[in-house]
Formats: structure tokens, sequence, C-alpha cells
């Protein structure tokens, strides 16, 4: 979980007061994000620039708090009339608020593939010509309905996850927020969004496919719009939540996607460092994956120790230094809802 | 942005397709509950968990694909709603309100607000890009604006489909809605079909109310639930203006800018 202190420390008006909103600000103040948007906004125009926010719970961890105090006539009691926060917009409506954005601002909201398909509507947006910038983002934090949801389903480890581990129990929750600025303009950039995929299962509402059908779909797809054949990837951050059935379809997937170019192929899963963070997973490891070809560093699989069978000879347990070229990173969601991302090093 | 609608899909009290809704706005009809669509595409086993949102969001989609005579089953897709799966939401936020905090697995399944589009992909087992896009009040222009780069940039039909169901307290204090309402479009990026409406989008400065029709029937059931307000511009398309004259309506995106839709022909 994200500290507390920290947390509080990030005051909003009563308007846009949640968790969540709170760590998209926290999130937009490191490493400067905060100014650099601004200089978006101030260099195209407020009307040049939009907001794409992924995110699952938005603000409902507010609406959760508000039921439990409740008035005797089923009325929502003063602190917490809060129409904008009792939507799934609030986060990116905030965001764009409170960076004084008057362009096109949403909030997707597709399960755990959310803030990675933010990153192919931005895309789109720019092609388009409908804005010069985009504010990509993808920010989740915990709440009642996703602890004792995901319990209801019984996908929670006991203990710290442990992808693709043939002793895999499930996932652990986190909470994250970040941020990235997507624009045509390659100067300043710390990478280039090569492609993107997505897909569907239809299958089941709770479960992935078996055979990886919308994970192949959308690997393969962003593999197309990159140009580039698996043996251009050099590193495959995995969606790896530590679940029995996403870590047996995700390496039955990429083992038959990528065959005899796997092997050559660095491949990890990042949940153990950052837990699920839902909706802002997507974001999190385009992040890691950027870094991997920025530092030189590919993550390993944190906790992971004796990998299951298919990914026994693939998967990266502890962190290697490598050049990295260009990185695969994979979001699959609920309700079958999956997305790609390959980025290439700022320079293509 | 130029593209075509091509298909059109409707349930609503005032009517539950689009021949319907053109004789009721004409006629100026009362509504008569409609209640949910048994939307039998989806399969009998998920169906039984559908939430009404879900059931809504399939019946549109598949009468706006049936019309345009569009692939269902690879049919790219953007649904929206103002407030989402309101009955869900209050569900869940009255279950964990108590101190045995139960939760459904169903429910929380359910609760994503990409439900309905999951429960579309399986009904017409497509694997195409699904997407919720929410906007709050400006839900469907902002949907619109999502769903129109996807079909022009990928050059394939989009579905936008935009539903909200009949709320109650607390939630209705947020924006009341009385009864439900769903709509869908089907988007092409070439006209492909000989009866399709023209559209021209365009994002312009300043802010701007949102479009209110012209028929008493269409303003009053906008009233009752905030995404029939698209009918200000489903309206539109039903009627039967010059081909050389764009009808143009501006939906607001926020409270300084706008999405200003040419539209020409009709369906």
């Amino acid at each position: 979980m994200v500290d507390q202190d920290s947390l509080n420390r990030i005051e909003l008006t009563q308007k846009w007061l949640s968790r969540n909103n709170q760590l998209a600000l926290l999130a937009m103040t490191q490493d400067n994000f905060l100014t650099a948007a601004r200089d978006q906004v101030s260099r195209f125009g407020p009307q040049r620039v939009g907001v794409i926010l992924g995110t699952s719970t938005s603000s409902i961890g507010r609406t959760e708090e508000a039921y439990c105090h409740l008035s005797d006539t089923d009325a929502f009691t003063a602190e917490y009339i809060q129409p904008e926060i009792n939507t799934p917009h609030s986060t990116g409506a905030f965001i764009a608020n409170h960076l004084g954005i008057t362009g096109p601002a949403i909030t997707i909201s597709t399960a755990c593939s959310s803030s990675a398909k933010a990153f192919a509507s931005g895309a789109r947006w720019l092609e388009a010509g409908l804005v010069d910038s985009v504010i990509i983002g993808g920010v989740d934090t915990l709440c009642l309905s996703v602890i004792y949801g995901f319990n209801s389903l019984q996908l929670v480890s006991s203990e710290a996850c442990k992808p693709f581990d043939q002793h895999r129990t499930g996932i652990s929750l986190g909470e994250a927020g970040g941020f990235a600025i997507l624009s045509k303009d390659s100067k300043n950039a710390q990478a280039t969004l090569l492609g993107y995929g997505e897909s569907t299962d239809a299958w089941h509402m709770s479960t992935p496919h078996p055979e990886g059908l919308g994970a192949k779909l959308s690997m393969q797809q962003a593999l197309d719009r990159a140009a580039c054949e698996t043996y251009d990837i050099d590193y495959i951050n995995l969606h790896g939540t530590g679940t029995r059935a996403n870590d047996d379809i995700e390496g039955l997937a990429c083992k038959i996607l990528f065959a005899d170019a796997l092997a050559d192929t660095y491949v990890s899963a990042t949940k153990g460092l950052t837990g699920h963070t839902l909706g802002a997973a997507g974001i999190t490891e385009a992040i890691l994956a950027i870094e991997s070809i920025n530092t030189g560093i590919v993550p390993g699989t944190t906790n992971t120790t004796n990998p299951e069978t298919v990914m026994r000879e693939h998967l990266l347990l502890t962190s290697a230094e490598a050049a990295i070229g260009k990185v695969m990173t994979n979001s699959f969601g609920f309700g079958g809802n999956n997305c790609t991302l390959i980025f290439g090093d700022a320079g293509e | 942005m130029k593209l075509y609608v091509s298909g059109i899909g409707i349930w609503s009290d005032l009517a539950q397709d689009w021949e319907q809704l053109k004789t009721a706005l004409a006629e100026n009809s009362d509504t008569d509950p409609a209640g949910i669509p048994r939307s039998e595409l989806i399969p009998r086993a998920e169906r039984r968990r559908a939430p009404k949102t879900a059931k809504l969001a399939v019946e549109v989609a598949e009468q706006a694909c049936r019309m345009a005579k569009a692939d269902m089953s690879d049919t790219a897709s953007v649904f929206t709603s103002v407030l989402a799966d309101t009955e869900i939401s209050d569900n869940i936020c009255r279950a964990l309100a108590l101190p045995q905090k139960i939760l459904s697995p169903t429910k929380f399944h359910n609760s994503v607000q990409n439900a309905p589009a999951g429960y579309w992909a399986i009904g017409s087992g497509n694997h195409s890009p699904c997407n919720y896009v929410g906007g709050f009040m400006e839900s469907w222009a902002l949907a619109l604006i999502e769903a129109a780069s996807q079909c022009l940039i990928e050059q394939r039909d989009v579905l936008l489909v935009n539903y909200d169901i009949a709320n109650k307290a607390p939630l209705s204090d947020v924006c009341q809605i009385d009864e439900s309402f769903a709509s869908a479009l089907l988007l092409q990026a070439t006209c492909t079909h000989k009866d399709s409406v023209e559209l021209e989008l365009e994002l312009c400065a300043g802010s701007h109310p949102q479009p209110v029709a012209q028929s008493i029937s269409a303003r009053t059931l906008s009233r009752r639930n905030p995404s029939a307000a698209v009918l200000a511009q489903l309206e539109v398309f039903a009627m039967k203006t010059d081909e050389q004259n764009a009808t143009e309506l501006r939906w607001p995106i926020n409270s300084d800018a706008h999405l200003r839709i040419r539209s020409r022909g009709s369906l």
C-alpha cells in the first residue's frame, strides 16, 4: 500500500477528495511530472492537450465510505455529497481539472488492462490530429470491493505473489499511480510507442481463454503494428499475476507465438515487486519496460524460485544487465480484455 | 473527422428499435415501460448472471449491427454511460457497509465497467478490441470521439454503445435516473451502405449547452435518463433533410469546449 502519510499530505478540495485522486496527484508530483505536464499545456494550449486515464476502481472507495455514513433517509451525508466522485470518470476529470486541460478527457475502465489501453487510445488521438499531446495515466487504490471481491473469487495469495512459480497461490493486491506524456515530439522523449494490440477473449468474465486466444491476438497485433517479428523483441514484461489461470495461459500463448525466439528473449513478471495494481498495472509495467531500455537493467521475477514447466527455461528470476532495444508488455483484465504494448528507444 | 453511421439500436420506454423510434418521435408518442430486454444473443449460462446494463448494451449493439448488416463478430466497440452500473455499485456498497462484508463473486466480476463489453464479446463471438469510456455527463460525446478516432485510424467498424439504468437513493442524488435507456451507433470509416448518415466531427473552443431534442417525447425521456440526451442527435438522423445541407449539433465535452457534429442524410 502507498504510505498513508504521503497521501495525507495531498490536500484536495471536497469536490475531488478520494484516495484514488490523492494518489493521482501524489504520482503526478513525482519526477517533476506536474511541471512537464503543465509545460505541454502552455506549449500547445489547454484545448490541444488530452487526458486519458485508466483505472478500474476510480473513486468507488470513497462511495463505499459514503455508504457507511448514510442518513436515515438513505442520503449521502454532507461530507460525502460529491457528484463528480461517484462516477467512473472521477479520476480522469480530476486530472484534466487540475491541469486546466480543456481538450478531450476520458477515463478508460476495462479492469486490469485500463491504463495499457490508454496508450492505444492516445496514439489514435494523436494520429487523428485531435490533440498535440496526451497525458496518459493509470491510478488504482485499494478499496473494500477490490479486497473482498478478489477474496470472494479466492484469487488472493496469503503470501507475497510468486508469478509463474509452480507453487504460486494467487495475486498480491497493490496500489499505484503512474503518468506519461504521449506526443509526436521526439525531443526529450524517453521511449517510442512502436505498437499496440487490443483484443477480447469472448470466453468468460473472470477466467482467461484456455488456449490464450485473446492474449495471442493482442501480442500479434502489437507486433504487426510495430512492424517487427518476435525475434526483434528483447524483453517481455508479462502480465504474470501469480494466479494459476493467468500464468498458465500467458506462458502457453508466449510459447506458441514466440516459439524458438523465446529462448533468446528476456522474460519476466514484475508483480512480485509492485503487487497487482489493477487498472494501474499497464502503465506501471510500461514504465518498468521503458526503464529497462534506458538503464540496461532487466527486472527479474521477484519471489519466484521454481518456475512452472512452460516458462522453466525462459523466466528471468533475478535482474540482469543487458542492452534492450524493444520491449513488449502485456495487460489482461476481467471480461477477457487484453492489451499489449511495444516500446522502443527514443530514437526509433 | 469524417465517418458514417449505418446502423442504430435503441431500447427505451419510448421505442425498442429504430423504426419504432422514428414513429414515436414523429408522433410524439407516450412512453410505455419496456423493462429490460432478454438479449438472447448472450448464451443462457452467461445470461443468468448478466446484469441489466449488459442486457441493454448487447440488445442495442446487436440491433445496430443487424441494421447495418455489419459482421457482429468483427466490430470494435466503445461502451459508455453516465453512472455505469448503479444497481451493482449500490448492492456492493451496501454489502460492504455491513459488518460481515460478504460479496458475491459474480457481482464482483460484473462490477467491472467493461462487463457489458465482456458479455457482448461472448454473445457475438467477437475478439475485437472493446473499451469502456467514462465521461460523466459528457460521456456520449467523449466516447464518440474515442470511437470515431478508432474507426478512422484503424479503418474498421466501431460500435458506440451508451446506457444507463434506473437508480435509487443515495446514487439518485448524484443524478436521478428514472428509467433505463440504451442506444448504439454502428460507425464506418467508408460509406459501404447505401443508407447511411455522413458525420463530420470537429472539436471547437467555447462552452455550449447540451442539445435539446425537438420532440416532446424525446425531451421527456432525456429528463428521466441523462443518456437519453442522445435522442437529440438520433432525431436528426431520422429527419429527411436536403442531402446538400448538413444539420449541425454542438455537444459539450467540458465547460470550455464542445464537439460539433455536422450530419448529412437520414436513416
